[in-house]
């Protein structure tokens, strides 16, 4: 069983797993989309994002804990329906982030702009962690969370006051904050791809799995989404329509800003580790489900990068095009993946669980 | 070694290979074969945008200036990347926009129309949005090119007036974040300080400066804009009271008629304003300001001091009110909300009010002035 790779990771892993998941490319073009339509409020369409969200997530760790989406109690055919749904989800996702990060390093980081030589080292970048799988991934995620950690406070310690909170109001929820966020939903819904990944009874030394780290996960990612969103607004008020890569932006607004230059360097490389992360997260969802069908780990992981390589290098070329895509009717995709599957798969590890615990394996084993 | 270990060098060896040839690949520039821009000068010449950019040409030196030379050059093109790309070829070296502290922009410019070059700067990653703008009243490229009396730059003196003195009455600084914010705004005005040269008495300092003539840059003027350009300047009284109501000061004068008919000067040592609104039709504007006798006037011959009298604090209230209103009065002329009272009308009543009055809101609307004077 060469190609076998543990995905059962801890309470404490999932939960930066998922805050990384959320938060990730929340602060990067969703701000300047998301003023383009609601304004000023569009804090308030991220605030109603996250509340769904929070659900969402609720459902996904109360799969997780119990079983995982593979091994799921429930008919063989929904359940296929259910993988191919969060399989395809999550590789238009993918192409989607992919884009925008090739998109901010070759506009921000280099002068000529060599979008495709980026692609060439994120691809293997990216079959590499999807080969190693969710267990390796999750450890990562654990390691590098210190380093965001302390680049996100020495970035509080120093920052500018550039921005005036009354550039918020008046506060009004409307129309517009629910077509900001019909039209931006492939940007939230982000917890789907931790369907595959089960958490284990317990940990290494002993103590037992519990909710408290996906609770301050959520905290977390609620402050962090809600603040940057309120920041960005504060700091640009309606000028936020002309300003993209927000959390670029945000950061220079910070006393050590002449030294630093067009970009504070702590930031961006926090974010490309998120970023990357969260790419990885969504390439491994994705050959996690395309596997159930056919097999074969190692080369359905370098096949899904390929074909994402491929995507993106020949087909999709620039930011635009991934845009208009995921910004229309594709973009119910997530409501089916990011929102009814965690709902259904929960449904069904209740409904069919205690039926049908015991031949549970026997169906993984089918869709495997 | 076993195949496991092997397979590990081979990574290693892989990632190696790819980190140091990755930088050959991207054609990323040496350091050594950037020009550094620290201000840039845009201007329109004969229909074509002429960016001018102030470039270092370091020398071995721990300051920021002194021990540096600094060289103007000019490109032009039709579109603000046309004209960077276009630098590059004059100056003979990539020019990297990273480091600029200042961007001017010519008179031409901002009665030209010309939005796109704005736009460009804040949508694209060339300048930071903490770069500070300034309009010119001639053409930029002078402003950059002129000779300070100590062995200073434009750019690098411009900073320093505008960031270091931002909280002095009479300076509006403004950066391109700012700019937009403004613009934003209900209204959709906004100020940029004006800077021009003055003569200078004095020679030039400094290494190899010879005692040449040099001039001032004076930026205690405004340039009042909107979403199409240009749309009045305000004098130097008049931006003097804009800066009342939009920075929280601690320095700077206020001139006002003394007791025995002398001009004489307040020093301002703390200014609050606050902005309410009272009515749909109606904002008020409280001013709180803290003064202290200007030694100039205030210390006779003798050395005995003396105090600002009830009748000068109320002359100062005077001159106070009186430029607050003179400023509101020009700009409302032009259609110009320079002191943001449509915003904070917007903040109070929302939607209702914006549907509820025109564009000429300004019009309608009366302005209630409050100054409090506190002498120290």
């Amino acid at each position: 069983m060469k190609d076998k790779v543990s995905v059962k990771i801890y309470a404490g892993q999932f939960a930066i797993l998922a805050f990384i998941s959320s938060v990730s490319f929340k602060v990067v073009m969703l701000p300047q989309y998301l003023a383009a339509v609601a304004g000023r409020n569009a804090w308030l369409s991220v605030l109603t994002m996250m509340f769904i969200d929070g659900i969402a997530l609720a459902c996904v760790y109360g799969v997780v804990s119990r079983t995982d989406i593979r091994a799921l109690p429930a008919p063989v055919p929904l359940k296929r329906i259910m993988l191919a749904v969060v399989g395809f989800t999550c590789f238009a996702k993918l192409a989607l982030f992919t884009g925008e990060t090739t998109a901010y390093c070759s506009t921000t980081l280099f002068d000529e702009g060599l979008w495709r030589l980026i692609l060439a080292g994120l691809i293997p970048s990216l079959s590499y962690l999807t080969i190693k799988g969710g267990n390796a991934l999750a450890r990562v995620a654990q390691i590098i969370l210190w380093f965001v950690v302390a680049v996100v406070v020495l970035n509080v310690i120093f920052a500018e006051n550039a921005g005036a909170l009354k550039n918020v109001l008046p506060v009004s929820y409307g129309v517009k904050n629910i077509v900001a966020c019909n039209k931006y939903l492939a940007w939230f819904g982000d917890f789907s791809p931790l369907l595959f990944f089960p958490i284990a009874e317990k940990r290494s030394d002993g103590k037992k799995k519990n909710i408290v780290p996906v609770l301050i996960s959520y905290i977390f990612i609620l402050v962090f989404s809600v603040g940057i969103a309120l920041a960005f607004t504060a700091v640009y008020g309606g000028g936020g329509v002309l300003v993209a890569n927000a959390f670029n932006k945000l950061a220079i607004f910070n006393k050590l800003s002449t030294l630093l230059g067009t970009v504070d360097f702590t930031v961006v490389c926090a974010w490309l580790l998120i970023a990357v992360i969260k790419l990885a997260l969504l390439s491994i969802a994705t050959v996690e489900s395309v596997c159930c069908f056919f097999g074969g780990r190692k080369a359905v992981s370098i096949i899904v990068c390929a074909v994402l390589g491929g995507v993106t290098f020949f087909g999709i070329g620039n930011q635009q095009t991934i845009y208009s895509i995921m910004t229309g009717p594709l973009r119910y995709l997530t409501v089916a993946a990011d929102y009814a599957v965690p709902v259904v798969a929960l449904v069904c590890t209740f409904v069919f669980g205690r039926k049908q615990y015991r031949g549970r394996e026997v169906l993984y084993e089918q869709t495997r | 070694m076993n195949r496991r270990v092997k397979k590990k060098w081979l990574i290693l060896v892989v990632v190696i290979v790819v980190v140091a040839v990755f930088d050959g690949l991207s054609s990323n520039i040496n350091l050594l074969d950037r020009a550094i821009v620290v201000g840039t000068g845009i201007d329109i010449e004969d229909g074509d945008l002429a960016l001018s950019a102030q470039v270092i040409i370091p020398k071995n030196s721990a300051t920021a200036s002194a021990g540096n030379d600094f060289v103007v050059y000019t490109a032009r093109g039709k579109t603000v990347q046309q004209a960077i790309e276009n630098l590059s070829y004059t100056v003979g070296l990539k020019a990297s926009f990273a480091h600029t502290n200042v961007v001017i922009l010519g008179d031409k410019l901002l009665k030209s129309g010309r939005t796109d070059v704005l736009e460009f700067l804040v949508k694209g990653d060339i300048v930071t949005d903490n770069t500070l703008l300034v309009a010119s009243a001639g053409e930029a490229k002078d402003i950059l090119a002129v000779q300070m009396p100590i062995n200073e730059v434009a750019s690098y003196h411009l900073t320093e007036i505008l960031q270091s003195n931002r909280k002095e009455a009479g300076q509006n600084p403004t950066d391109l974040k700012g700019y937009f914010e403004d613009i934003y705004k209900v209204g959709n005005t906004a100020c940029l300080p004006l800077v021009f040269l003055r003569e200078s008495e004095f020679g030039r300092l400094g290494e190899g400066a010879d005692g040449e003539k040099t001039k001032l840059l004076d930026v205690s003027h405004v340039v009042v804009t909107n979403r199409a350009g240009y749309l009045v300047r305000l004098g130097r009284r008049q931006s003097a009271a804009l800066s009342y109501t939009t920075e929280r000061l601690n320095a700077g004068c206020i001139a006002y008629d003394g007791d025995d008919g002398i001009k004489k000067e307040a020093v301002i040592l703390r200014s609050d304003c606050s902005k309410r609104a009272i009515s749909y039709d109606e904002v008020a504007i409280d001013l709180d300001i803290s003064v202290r006798p200007s030694e100039k006037y205030y210390v006779s011959p003798d050395g005995s001091v003396s105090g600002i009298s009830e009748e000068e604090i109320r002359a100062i209230s005077a001159e106070v009110i009186s430029s607050v209103v003179d400023c509101f009065e020009v700009c409302k002329y032009y259609d110009a909300d320079v002191f943001h009272l449509g915003e904070e009308l917007y903040r109070k009543f929302g939607e209702e009010w914006k549907m509820s009055v025109g564009r000429t809101y300004l019009d309608d609307l009366k302005l209630k002035i409050s100054v409090d004077i506190s002498v120290k």
